[in-house]
Order: C-alpha cells, then structure tokens, then sequence
C-alpha cells in the first residue's frame, strides 16, 4: 500500500516537477524563486486555494493512514493556469535544466522511498507537498557549481574581448537599458563598427554568450547591458568586461523584492562605475544626481537629463541641449532621458556633436514600448506592454491621455511585478491615477488584481476584470469605436497567475 | 569512413545567406559532415538535419565544437581527432570563406576543396584587380577606377555611375551616382566602402545576363539568364535578389534570356576565356553587361548564391548531381600544391654564421 503511495507521487512529480522547473528557467534560476511563485499561484484563483486546501487535508491525514497521501498526489492536478509547455514562456531542455531537473528529482524520489521503506505516508506525502522547496534547494546547490562550469565560457569571452580591442560601454538601470542601448547602437553606427548585446543578455552568461557568439572580428564598439539581482554582481562583470564609458540610466522599485531599498539598487548599479573611465549619469532621480555629484571629483561625469533636471545633456519639449544651447531637435515619439544617455555616451567616446545629432533621423523603435497604431475598428491602440515600470506606466497614461483626447480611453493592464514590498502600493497608485483619467480600465489576470481592484474604487472608469490578454483584447474590440483609444500597459509571462 | 564536409557560414555580410545555401548542399548530397563557420569565427559540426531558423539566434543547441589546426593531417579537430574528410564543399558567400582565405587554409591543411584555390578566389574578390585582369588579357570590359581617399579627380569616363565596394561579392552597398562630387561623398558616407570602392559607368539601358560555368566532369555553360531588375536604371540588389523572394530560385528573372543571334555563342566564347584567365574552377557564376547587342565582362561570383543551381536547365542536371560533381572534382586532386624543389639545404650549408649576415 504504501510503496503503491511512493508510486503514484513519483507519477504526479513529473507534470509537477516541470511546471516548476518552468518556473525556475524563466525566474533565472535563482534560488528561492520557485517557492515565491508556488504561493503565489496556489492563492490565486477560485480553484487553486481549494487544491491547496486538498492537498493540506491529504498531508495531515497521511499521518494515520497512506490513502490520504493520494490527495497530495491528485491535486498536483493544480495549480490552474500554470501549465507544463507554456505559451509565452516554453520550458527549454538546457544543460543546466537537466542538471536541476536530475537533482531535484533525485532528493524527491530519495524521500518517497526513505518513506515508503519507514512505512511513513507523511513522509512521502511530504516529500510531494515540498516539491517546489526541492527545485528551489537544487537551485541552491547548484550554484556554485553552474558558475564554475560557467567559468570556461567567461574566460573565453574575456579573451576574445581583450583581443579584439574594443571599447565597452556598459549601460545598466532599473528600466530603459534595451532603449538606451539601442539608441547608443544606432548612433555609434556611423563612426563605429558597433556589436550591441542581445536583449536578453544581460547577466554572467548572457554576456559571456554575446561577446562569444556576436563580437565578431574588427568590431570597434561593445554595447553591453548589464542587469543586477544582487550586489556585486555588476561589480564582478566589469573585471571581465571593463568598461571605458559606463552608463546609469534610471533607478526605480524595480526588483525590489530582493533589494529592500532603493539605496541599495543604486549601490548596486553603481558597481558599474568603478572599473569605468568616463560616466553618464541621468540625474532625474535624486540619488543618481547625489551619484553623480559624488563621483564627478575622480572621473569625467556627464550628466543628463530628460526630466527638466539640471545637466549637461538636457532632452525635452522636442529640443536636445548641451550645456544649455540647443543643438538639435529630438525626433517625436523618443524617449528623453534615453536619448539624452546615448547622446551622453557619443560625448564620452569623443565623437562629435555634428556626427551624433547627424544620425538622429532614423533613431530605432523599441517593439511594445509605447508603439501607437490603429485597430481594424479605427480605434487606437498603445502597444506598451515590455516590461513596465511605475515611470513608464504613467508615461502611457499621458500618451493615452492626448491620444484619446475628446474620446473613450482604456487602459488594460496585469499590474507590474517584481515590485517587492512596494508592489501593492505602486499597483493601486497606478491604478487610481488609471481610474481617475479614463473611461475603462481592464485588470487583467489575477497577480495584481486586489492592488489594482483597491485602486480604481474611487475613479470614474468603469472597471471589468479579465483573466487573460486575449480577454482584454476582444473586450476592446467589443467596447470601443473609432476615434476611441486603449492602451496595453505591461504583459506578464505565463509563468504569472 | 571519410565524408565529404560542407562548410558553411563564416564571418561575412552574407554569412545568413551562406547558410541557406549551405544546407541547401547539406540535405541534397546527404551524409556529410556539416560544418558551421559561426559568425565570430569559432566552427561547429552541426546535425544536418537543422533548418535556417536554428540559426537565427546564433549557433544552435547541441552543436559540437570543432577547432582548425592548419596543419597537414588536421584540419578540423573534434575532441583531439581530425574529422575523417575526404573533400570539403565550401559554401560560403563573401568574406574569408569566398575571398581565398579559407581556401589558403585548407591548403595549409592539405585538404581538398570545390571551387577555384586561394588566388583565383582572391582575384574573384577584388573588382579592380578582377576588372584589370580581363583587360590585360584583352577581354572587353567597362573602365574601372578606384576610390579611396574620396579626393581622387574625376575619371575620363562620364557619368552616371555605379559604385561598387572593391571587395565583396554580393549587391550590398552598391550606389548609383549621378555625378562625381556624389561619387566622393558616398565614399565618405558608407562603411561598405571602408577598403576602397571602385567605380565605373553605369550603363542605364544595359541588361545583365549571367551565366553558370561549371569545370568538372567537363567544362560546361549553364542556362543564360537575364536577371529583371527592381525599377528602371535601378540595379539588382542584395534584397531583391535573396530576402524578398526566399532566396535566389524564387528571384524575378527571364530563363533561360532571350538572346539576339550569335549572343549566345559570343558568352560562351567570353566564358571559356574568363575561366582561363582568372583560373576558376567548380561551379562559377559570370555576370555580363549587354546593351544594344555588345556584351562586356563585368564581375564573376566564385561561389554564388544556392550554388546558381537553378541555372542548369538544359539538359536539367539536379541538385544531387551538381553538387555531386563538385565534391567529385574536389576529391580529383588539390588546387594547389606547394613546391619545395631547390630548398635541399645547399643554400644553408655553404651560409655560414648568421652574424655574419648581420655585419
């Protein structure tokens, strides 16, 4: 009977154990993820809560007897919504996968059958109920080791980035770094034989693959994108790939969650300065501005801003300043403070003005930040939904404001995530600015939607609630006519309730 | 057993075409070692049975690392072992894979190779030096003069003209000027011209006709093909000719050309003399310029697009055969071998110290 108990929560780990380890591959692998998400997703949702609530009945009843033990294993049916393939998010067999897969299953079955053999259906009921807290100790232990298989790759790129000569600039922040990067990319391109990284490519191995695979012979200029989870990462990215110009283009509440407080994002984003020759710095936030005051006596420092701050490169009203004379005329639709950084960036490098406002026309459009077209039914439609941030949030709402301007305005939105604890707040600030300006907003899914819900009870926007973006797309072709306006604020991952 | 490889890739501009083309040659000749020259350089033995899109993002899942040891009895090394290859087919648009680099490579290595050796594919590369040499050998051609410096005075010939980047197999970074002050400044303006661009008439009520010659078994002239250009006076470009219709085979053409009596014969003659002079061998395209019935030499493409497979419709010779010949012909022997004869030490022994050299 009780090896029977064994046998069947070994089936269920299967389904189980790769919805997880989606998780875990889309969440980077980071230790402690997949717990997060596992309360997350079993709170959310009618069906989910019951599930949980089964498999707890099961859990403690597996105490007096294994026949209880199977109600664990039938509720690994759940968690609704997170399925094993995916639609956004694909679980990808890597090398690395596979290792975390092969230790995770290995401790589980370790316990089913330390269970089965104690005669124990608590413990293999157990064993089940923590699956998500294995994948999360696999990811631990294996840490240290993908970073010293890593290593290979690191040094590899490290030599051929020594080789091949190229200046670095490193550009990172709390959003806007693909934009900046881009702009960078587009405007170096004429003077430049210039290699940008891939979006994605941000962390240890995501540049170790860039420089391996895309830094091809006689490349002039590196772009590298540089994230942060933690501190000193930066810190340990620049002693393989130092920079001559680093960047710091915004600090917000993005990955709170793991730094607590926004002093220590920009600590950590800092790291990027130290190895550096030449800074630009966005001062729009007053700790970027303290920064950069702080750090001007040892290096060059050029700020810039595209908020209306005081700075050496000043981006606004359509008009791009440098040391407070106008020097040429900001293509519509740009980002500011991006723009200002790239153009901070060419003055670092030592490239002309005339050669950098030169390639102004032409400067590229970033997919899902802000793009404006027309639906079939004539209404506008806001494409912003790259991961969103509270800044860029309100910056949609402003455009939707002009755009639908004597007409009905939408706002569909999942919230924005990886807030940490000021995610609620910052959800239903959004979200009562949201109800307080337009006529409909659509919450969509179930990650924010009390934040978001709590939000909006005092606007005048009529609220509906969707559980998915194809939802809130019908809804806005369904409610709105021409001449009407919506805006898609933020997309989440399937790997989200 | 030995295998022939199929190497494709390569750092190049046209390294994304060269890889359509190379698994093109992959899936026809079949069992073969495919090898991809990535674009930064490095070279994997890729599973044959790959599509375009797994290249899309860079090299693909589960590719094995090879490493090229110029050395005799190399060659491309998996884990400590050579590849047992009996004949490479290289299918590598521009860059090092087209311009003889490649090729000088695999001579190093003494590895047997399709398509002409390492100065024939230099000479292929180089429009000025391509251009001189047809005229030195009294073939007709358009005047050809290079720009480098972007100061150079007009040439005795008038405008419009065609610029063209001095190295560089494809249509990528061609302009057509109206005048000479434009000529420099478009020198300025585009990295394509970075080593040099050379510069002719553009003759704007001129066809283009192209031709496939092919060395093995026996020397060979395809189907003629007169390829349509995007707009009148435009060229043919680098998009027309590969990204807006899915490669070569789907490219807006007449073939085989409707030729006036006597054209015919008078390409077939030019391009008997072309693989003379310029030393081709394999498969080879030749672009020729025809306006009022006189054809000039204007470019070849030692390794062209889908290998210009398309071209042999009469009599119809099929993939499988075609690029079975070339992997024949590969095997037949080397292009090149180097010669050691008077290097016996005499001139060593009888040397004395090498100081006293120095003095």
């Amino acid at each position: 009977m009780i090896w029977l108990l064994a046998v069947v929560s070994g089936l269920a780990t299967v389904p189980a154990g790769l919805r997880w380890l989606r998780v875990a591959q889309r969440e980077h692998y980071l230790p402690f993820a997949v717990a997060t998400f596992a309360r997350r997703w079993w709170s959310s949702g009618p069906v989910n809560p019951v599930l949980l609530l089964v498999m707890f009945i099961g859990l403690v009843g597996s105490w007096w007897s294994p026949w209880w033990g199977s109600l664990v294993a039938f509720a690994q049916w759940g968690p609704v919504g997170l399925t094993v393939r995916g639609r956004t998010s694909p679980l990808v067999w890597t090398g690395r996968l596979r290792r975390v897969a092969v230790l995770a299953g290995a401790m589980v079955l370790a316990v089913y059958v330390a269970g089965a053999a104690l005669g124990s259906g608590f413990v293999v009921a157990l064993g089940l109920f923590l699956l998500p807290m294995s994948i999360d100790l696999a990811l631990l232990a294996l840490a240290p080791i993908e970073r010293r298989l890593g290593k290979r790759w690191v040094d590899q790129a490290s030599a051929r980035l020594k080789t091949s000569r190229a200046k670095v600039v490193a550009i990172t922040g709390s959003y806007g770094k693909t934009t900046t990067k881009l702009y960078v990319a587009h405007l170096l391109a004429g003077s430049f034989r210039t290699v940008a990284s891939p979006a994605s490519f941000n962390n240890r191995m995501g540049l170790a693959r860039a420089i391996n695979e895309h830094l091809v012979p006689g490349t002039e200029v590196f772009v590298a994108e540089m994230g942060t989870y933690g501190p000193g990462e930066i810190a340990d990215l620049t002693t393989w790939i130092p920079p001559d110009v680093s960047a710091l283009v915004s600090v917000g509440p993005v990955h709170l969650e793991r730094f607590k407080t926004e002093e220590r994002i920009v600590a950590a984003k800092a790291e990027i300065l130290d190895q550096a020759g030449a800074a630009v710095i966005a001062v729009d936030h007053p700790l970027l501005a303290a920064l950069a005051a702080e750090r001007a006596p040892e290096m060059e420092v050029i700020t810039v801003s595209g908020q209306g701050s005081p700075a050496r490169v000043m981006v606004g009203d359509g008009v791009i300043r440098l040391d407070g004379v106008e020097v040429g005329k900001a293509p519509q639709g740009v980002f500011e403070v991006n723009l200002a950084v790239a153009m901070g960036i060419g003055l670092a490098l030592d490239l002309p003005l005339s050669e950098l406002t030169s390639r102004l026309d032409g400067l590229p459009v970033v997919e899902h930040r802000q793009n404006v077209s027309t639906s079939e039914r004539g209404f506008t439609v806001i494409d912003d939904t790259f991961n969103s941030n509270p800044a860029g949030a309100r910056a949609g709402l402003r455009l939707l404001r002009i755009l639908g301007e004597g007409s009905r305005t939408a706002v569909a939105t999942p919230g924005m995530i990886e807030l940490g604890p000021v995610q609620y707040v910052e959800n239903r600030d959004f979200a009562a600015e949201a109800a307080a300006l337009v006529d409909h907003l659509i919450i969509v899914g179930e990650t924010n939607r009390r934040a978001l819900l709590d939000g909006s009870g005092k606007g005048r926007a009529s609220v509906s609630v969707v559980s998915s973006r194809e939802e809130a797309v019908e809804w806005a072709r369904e409610n709105l006519g021409p001449g009407d306006a919506v805006l898609y604020e933020n997309d989440l991952p399937d790997h989200y309730p | 057993m030995a295998k022939p490889a199929v190497i494709f890739g390569g750092p190049s501009d046209e390294h994304d075409i060269s890889i359509l083309t190379g698994l093109q040659v992959t899936r026809a000749l079949g069992d073969v070692h495919a090898v991809y020259w990535a674009k930064v350089g490095d070279w994997y033995e890729v599973d044959s049975s790959l599509e375009a899109a797994d290249f899309a993002d860079g090299v693909p899942r589960k590719s094995r690392e090879l490493t090229f040891v110029a050395a005799p009895g190399q060659g491309l090394i998996a884990k400590k072992r050579p590849l047992d290859i009996d004949a490479v087919l290289i299918a590598c648009h521009g860059g090092p894979g087209e311009d003889g680099t490649l090729q000088g490579l695999l001579d190093v290595a003494g590895i047997r190779y399709s398509g002409p050796g390492q100065a024939a594919s230099a000479l292929g590369m180089d429009k000025l030096a391509f251009g001189a040499a047809m005229a030195a050998a009294g073939l007709p051609t358009l005047p050809r003069t290079l720009v480098t410096t972007g100061t150079e005075p007009a040439p005795a010939f008038p405008g419009p003209f065609i610029v063209k980047p001095r190295f560089g197999g494809s249509s990528i970074g061609i302009e057509i000027a109206e005048d000479w002050p434009t000529v420099l400044a478009l020198r300025g303006g585009s990295s394509f011209f970075d080593q040099g661009a050379v510069v002719e008439p553009f003759l704007t009520e001129s066809r283009d006709l192209q031709v496939a010659v092919r060395t093995y078994p026996k020397w060979e002239l395809s189907a003629i093909e007169a390829p349509i250009r995007a707009a009148a006076g435009g060229i043919y470009s680098y998009d027309q000719k590969y990204l807006a219709w899915g490669g070569e085979v789907g490219s807006a053409r007449e073939l085989p050309a409707a030729l006036e009596p006597g054209m015919e014969e008078e390409i077939r003659r030019l391009s008997a003399r072309v693989t003379e002079v310029a030393g081709l061998r394999g498969m080879t395209r030749i672009d020729f310029l025809e306006r009022d019935g006189e054809i000039v030499v204007n470019e070849v493409n030692t390794i062209p697009g889908s290998m210009a497979a398309y071209l042999w419709i009469d009599p119809p010779l099929s993939r499988e055969q075609l690029f079975g010949d070339m992997v024949d012909e590969a095997r037949s022997g080397p292009v090149r071998v180097f010669s050691v004869a008077g290097a016996d030490g005499t001139a060593l022994r009888s040397a004395g110290t090498i100081a006293s050299k120095l003095g």
